[in-house]
């Protein structure tokens, strides 16, 4: 099939989705635990590293128009550098698809469907994630561009019900800046996702002051989070760390329901929503990276291949919270350096034979 | 048929279209064969804890066994249980019911008095963890037995419709203004002073006063049913008068009536309605007296700084308030008391009476080292250098109420 491009506003609307990924459930209440109410700033240090990764991409993308991030490499660092570089990207993107499906299927059989096992989640998520990551990006973009007013609805709803209900004051400078530098070495593994633009990039249709859309989208999504972060934090004060799941809880603090009923039920559509295209996101850069190392094999192969691993390790490794937890502060850390270090060193070098070149 | 065939092979051309089916033949059709999720469950509303023998715990549990039927009746039933634990002793109320012990709409905790105080914490243990029990859930204290506490609650419900709920809900948020549920307890808990309230009603065997009920097992009406059997007449009352029991590291420090509830709460400033008394009020229009105000909205601004190292509080309160009752011998209404509200002097006596109160409520926290105002909070989030080198300087950190000055200015307004 051949992968059609995306427009700068679906790519916005995808950076958009995956800015959310891990942060408005689990995250809050770890940093918490660790950083107490500073755990706010790890947010904004990370958020600087997500905008910076973005900035490159804007470069990179500004002085190689119509070439895929895969060609560079291979042009500029060789096969065997490119071969690497994407064998790490399929691992990143496969370890994030495992820990977004995870922390969500926890959340829905703790507060939803105690009785359900991991087959039905399976059976309702692995078919349109993988149709989704099967379609052309376009189809991914237009997609998630149908659904993005529903998700700006539900979350302004989210957002400015959970911001009304705050009515305390958290204790402010109880953490020092290694526990914030702590948390943020821990949880790294929930930033860096925006490295996807990287492996979209000859998907994605570029023009002339576009960097402003992407920017737009991600700002837009950055400060939804710091609000709910900050309604989450204000609201549960000394016991944010009791609650595990922020976005639901913000929305469970609010005393007055009226005749609404169980109003926490709108925050689940947004995960419903946000955990679908999230995953479709990193499915799709799964099968593009796993492309790049096999060119010959076709991408129902790479989805065979996932659909497999994808089956033994969510039977075999992680199925409750405490392993989750366990495996994102552990093992996921180790991954983004690729986001954080390999990808802008990558992007620096490309930048730097760029320059030397018009320079000649 | 052809046309059917048609739109057959185009919907089969759709992925989503084969996933949904496959979906409503693995789960739908077999779902169809099942008993309703509703008839394995009794749905319990109201938990006791009580000490039992040993080291043993006394669950009771407010239950009623959801039954299809034509009216809105929910025969409801006080199953007691004992165990080692809060758990163990729920699977046994379980066994008794025959049924899987719901508590996803349990909305209230009755504890024991004698139990709260040995270690609160330690006891509510298992309802935190339990992922089905909400932290918003109301806890009570009570002096009687928790169990004969439900008995009594679930006969008012069948006799009057008064649920215990409702009184805790009202309480909170118009009277007394203790929120009293188990994220309270936590936060407070968790806090730099380890402070927290909780709502304390009594069970009376006097029925002048509060809502009083009969625990005879004969229902007067409605379909309600009961545990207890005794035949012996016997009545009791919930009395909720306003009482909290002020913790300290999850333990029993004091018991607060409701006079003192109504001084910390102005403090507070975070009730929708109270009233202020001043009595041998003597102006222009009133001789001797007894005024009754109506505060119809309060607004506190407090602000903290170091003067010579010494924290100080500055309380501005602004009270805005209405005269709704004169007690006076031979009074006249000599003007109109829509427009002539409130005398200065009434104002000036509203203030000291605002000063005085507010000047008790801090009396109460500084001799139990409770900080309810979370004037630490205040003080570290403003001046964080400052605080944590007045801590240091002091002995005992948990009596730093004792050295901080408060100013309280506050300005009535009529309304």
């Amino acid at each position: 099939m051949k992968d059609k491009t995306m427009n700068i506003w679906q790519a916005g609307i995808c950076v958009f989705i995956i800015i959310f990924a891990n942060k408005i459930l689990l995250l809050p209440s770890l940093l918490y635990s660790i950083a107490n109410i500073e755990g706010m700033w790890t947010y904004l240090i990370s958020f600087i590293f997500e905008i910076g990764l973005i900035t490159l991409f804007i470069f990179v993308k500004r002085k190689y128009r119509d070439t895929s991030f895969a060609e560079l490499i291979r042009k500029k660092l060789g096969v065997i550098t490119l071969k690497i570089f994407y064998i790490l990207l399929c691992l990143f993107f496969f370890c994030k698809l495992i820990l977004i499906y995870n922390v969500t299927y926890i959340f829905f059989k703790d507060l939803i469907y105690q009785d359900s096992g991991s087959f039905l989640f399976i059976i309702c998520l692995l078919p349109i994630i993988n149709y989704l990551a099967y379609s052309s990006s376009r189809v991914l973009g237009r997609t998630a561009q149908l659904f993005f007013p529903i998700i700006l609805i539900v979350l302004i709803f989210c957002t400015v019900t959970s911001l009304i209900s705050v009515n305390d004051m958290p204790l402010f400078f109880q953490s020092s800046f290694s526990n914030v530098m702590l948390a943020f070495i821990k949880h790294i593994s929930s930033f860096g996702d925006t490295i996807f633009l990287f492996v979209f990039m000859d998907k994605i249709e570029y023009k002339k002051g576009d960097g402003k859309k992407l920017y737009f989208f991600a700002g837009l999504a950055i400060l939804f989070v710091l609000l709910i972060e900050i309604a989450f934090y204000f609201s549960y004060t000394y016991t944010s760390f009791m609650h595990p799941y922020a976005i639901f809880e913000t929305m469970g603090n609010i005393k007055d329901y009226g005749g609404l009923g169980r109003i926490d039920a709108v925050a689940v559509i947004l995960v419903i929503i946000l955990t679908y295209f999230q995953m479709s996101i990193y499915l799709k850069s799964f099968t593009i990276s796993f492309k790049e190392i096999f060119p010959k094999l076709s991408i129902n192969y790479a989805l065979i291949f996932f659909d497999f691993l994808f089956l033994i390790v969510v039977y075999l490794f992680i199925r409750n919270l405490e392993r989750t937890v366990l495996y994102a502060e552990s093992v996921l850390p180790y991954f983004s350096l690729i986001s954080f270090v390999l990808v802008p060193i990558t992007c620096i070098v490309f930048l730097i034979l760029k320059r030397k070149r018009e320079d000649k | 048929m052809k046309k059917l065939k048609k739109y057959l092979s185009y919907a089969f051309r759709v992925p989503m279209f084969i996933v949904l089916l496959f979906i409503v033949i693995v789960y739908g059709l077999p779902a169809l064969g099942k008993d309703a999720k509703v008839d394995e469950y009794a749905i319990v509303t109201a938990i006791g804890l009580d000490k039992g023998t040993g080291d043993e715990v006394d669950v009771s549990l407010l239950t009623f066994v959801p039954v299809a039927q034509q009216n809105f009746a929910e025969k409801y039933k006080v199953v007691k249980a004992s165990g080692s634990s809060v758990l163990e002793a729920i699977d046994y109320a379980g066994l008794y019911l025959g049924r899987e012990v719901g508590l996803n709409h349990v909305k209230t905790v009755v504890i024991n008095e004698e139990y709260f105080n040995e270690n609160a914490s330690v006891e509510m243990d298992y309802l935190t963890r339990n992922k089905n029990l909400a932290l918003s859930t109301s806890v009570i204290c009570t002096d009687a037995k928790a169990s004969d506490f439900l008995e009594t609650v679930q006969k008012m419900d069948t006799e009057s419709s008064i649920k215990v709920d409702d009184i805790i809900d009202f309480n909170n948020k118009f009277i007394y203004s203790t929120e009293s549920t188990f994220e309270s307890f936590y936060k407070g808990l968790y806090s730099k002073t380890k402070s927290s309230l909780v709502s304390f009603i009594s069970l009376s065997e006097d029925i002048d006063e509060g809502v009083t009920v009969s625990a005879s097992g004969e229902a007067s009406g409605g379909s309600g049913d009961t545990a207890t059997n005794s035949g012996e007449e016997s009545q009791k009352t919930i009395l909720n008068d306003g009482k909290s029991i002020l913790c300290k590291e999850a333990s029993k420090v004091a018991l607060l009536d409701n006079t003192d509830m109504q001084k910390l709460n102005l403090a507070k400033g975070s009730f929708d309605s109270g009233t202020l008394v001043i009595d041998n009020f003597t102006d222009e229009v009133f001789h001797n007296a007894r005024l009754t105000f109506d505060i119809q909205n309060i607004n506190i601004k407090r602000k903290a700084q170091f003067v010579n190292g010494v924290p100080v509080v500055n309380m501005s309160i602004k009270l805005y308030v209405k005269l709704l009752e004169a007690k006076e011998e031979d009074l006249e209404i000599k003007e109109n008391i829509d427009i002539k509200n409130i005398s200065k002097e009434a104002i000036n006596a509203l203030e000291n009476k605002v000063k005085s109160s507010i000047k008790d409520a801090i009396d109460i926290l500084r001799e139990y080292k409770c900080d309810i105002l979370k004037v630490y909070t205040l003080l570290n989030n403003s001046h964080p250098n400052a605080t944590k080198d007045f801590i240091k300087s002091l002995d005992d950190e948990q009596d730093f109420l004792n050295h901080v000055i408060f100013k309280v200015s506050p300005q009535i307004y009529s309304v």
